[in-house]
């Protein structure tokens, strides 16, 4: 498995395609890496959720 | 009353259909000619069920003949999302690598359907397994937008979009594992609605990301998403809350909206044509009853990590044996889009879910617990021309849709506007399994508004 926090290089995608199985032409790979990067970051973003939803501002009248 | 048969509400065309005026057999020849006149221009069907059509139309018609009233579907023509199994016709969903696939049952929805008297035209047009769009590499096009054929429809429910605003059917199923419900009715002038998660069985609908797939409705009227929905949702649901359709047209008085302005304000994509509409459907909301406040939402930005790590991560376990199998056949950009999948962790997912338990929870304990609904935009521009989807990576379209797939709370967008000729969409969002209110707010603020009535320039 890889790990997401550690920033995906192509290398690691590829080993991991491999390891899956998949075929990646080498032009698609950047493409791929900066999927993966996205989504690594959404996957940090994970751990500070708990703490923004208790800075909920009360609702104010319009 | 509209001149063609294609333009009758559901309502209108159940009503002529009971008083003998019309038989359903007409109603479908009147379906079948505007897709003959008009998908040319559109694309929105990927197979047109002309023989079948008519069967099932001489079928109803011969049912209600003998009294056998199914109920306000009854001899309806409907389309359905090519996401969806059909036993009677070919369902690619979406993919080269499906071409010719015919399933060998029909999924639950279309069970409902046909237990609900409703003719199938055909299949829809949809994102390659409802994943990204438009692609070019495919062997067949994307729908066009029936405002402006050059502009994308959204996706990726985007043939139900696509007829629907075209005039060839007044209500269509679509999916919605992200917006591809809301999102596609938003740029195409439509009505979309994504009811409660696990309110319409998804049996039978290729899976994008089980945790946050929904089937849903895009009709020509918020009044016509009702009806549909309550035709299809699981019995065990809606024996358990009022129908969608149960509070139409009753006053909005003693409603509290909370609208999430600063939601979408101040996002340096949100085009202020969208604030401005959504400001004044606000307006009209209050001049209707409704009080509104303005309400803080946890960040949109939040829900976008969580449903990103959920989605990406089911839905290349989902497609990992296919890839290998027959990656090659996958257009460029959504296999490139599930496979970057691949670098999340088991672990990932977990939280992710976690995550949208809290979200959900947040939303029930903070938001619900003093709103009946939020109002807030659908999409932040209209429909992006094809052109701007010509580059190498995907492009992500800004819209704040995916939060309420992973909450599952039902959310609805209704045409609210115009800009630079294209449609904007409003959303409104419900605690969980009131789909009714939604429906009572949306339809109410149609008939104050003009836009749903609006058509596009005939092809």
């Amino acid at each position: 498995m890889a790990d997401s926090k550690i920033t995906p290089m192509p290398e690691k995608v590829r080993a991991r395609a491999r390891a899956c199985g998949i075929e990646v032409a080498i032009e698609r790979e950047d493409a791929i890496v900066v999927g993966a990067q996205y989504l690594a970051d959404a996957a940090r973003r994970l751990d500070t959720i708990a703490a923004n939803n208790d800075d909920l501002a009360e609702p104010k009248r319009s | 009353m509209s001149g063609h048969l294609a333009d009758l509400s559901i309502q209108e065309a159940a009503a002529r259909l009971r008083d003998g005026s019309l038989s359903c057999l007409d109603l479908t020849r009147g379906h079948l000619e505007r897709i003959a006149e008009r998908d040319r221009a559109y694309r929105a069907f990927v197979y047109v069920d002309t023989d079948g059509a008519l069967a099932e139309a001489a079928r109803a018609d011969d049912a209600l003949r003998r009294g056998n009233d199914l109920g306000p579907l009854h001899g309806i023509p409907i389309a359905v999302k090519d996401l969806v199994d059909t036993a009677q016709m070919p369902t690619a969903y979406g993919s080269d690598v499906y071409a010719g696939h015919r399933p060998t049952e029909d999924a639950d929805v279309v069970l409902r359907l046909k237990a609900a008297g409703a003719v199938l035209l055909g299949k829809l047009e949809t994102y390659e397994f409802a994943m990204v769009g438009p692609v070019f590499d495919r062997s067949f096009p994307p729908a066009a937008n029936p405002w402006n054929v050059n502009c994308t429809t959204g996706g990726s429910s985007s043939g139900s979009a696509a007829a629907v605003a075209g005039g060839l059917v007044r209500t269509t199923i679509g999916s919605d594992t992200g917006g591809s419900v809301r999102s596609p009715a938003s740029y195409c002038g439509a009505v979309g609605l994504k009811p409660s998660f696990a309110s319409i069985s998804t049996r039978g609908v290729f899976p994008l990301s089980p945790s946050l797939d929904h089937v849903g409705v895009i009709s020509a009227s918020v009044a016509e998403a009702a009806i549909t929905h309550d035709a299809i949702a699981d019995a065990a649901y809606a024996n358990a809350r009022p129908a969608a359709a149960s509070r139409l047209g009753q006053s909005l008085s003693g409603l509290r909206i909370g609208y999430a302005r600063d939601w979408f304000a101040h996002d340096a994509e949100t085009l202020p044509a969208v604030l401005e509409a959504v400001d004044a459907a606000a307006s009209v909301l209050s001049l209707l009853g409704a009080r509104i406040e303005e309400v803080a939402l946890p960040e949109a930005a939040d829900f976008e990590a969580v449903g990103a790590v959920i989605i990406h991560a089911e839905a290349f376990e989902g497609h990992r044996q296919q890839l290998k199998a027959s990656g090659e056949r996958y257009s460029r950009k959504v296999f490139q889009n599930i496979v970057s999948g691949l670098c999340l962790t088991p672990d990932d997912l977990i939280r992710a879910r976690e995550a949208a338990l809290r979200l959900r929870a947040t939303l029930d304990r903070r938001v619900f617990s003093q709103f009946d609904a939020i109002l807030t935009a659908t999409t932040l521009t209209p429909a992006i021309p094809f052109v701007d989807f010509v580059g190498e990576a995907a492009r992500w379209t800004p819209m704040r849709t995916i939060a309420f797939n992973v909450t599952g709370h039902p959310a609805l967008s209704v045409p609210c506007g115009f800009s630079g000729g294209l449609p904007l969409g409003l959303q409104l969002v419900g605690r969980a399994g009131d789909e009714a209110a939604l429906c009572q707010i949306g339809h109410a603020y149609e008939l104050a508004s003009d836009f749903a009535a609006s058509k596009p320039p005939r092809p």
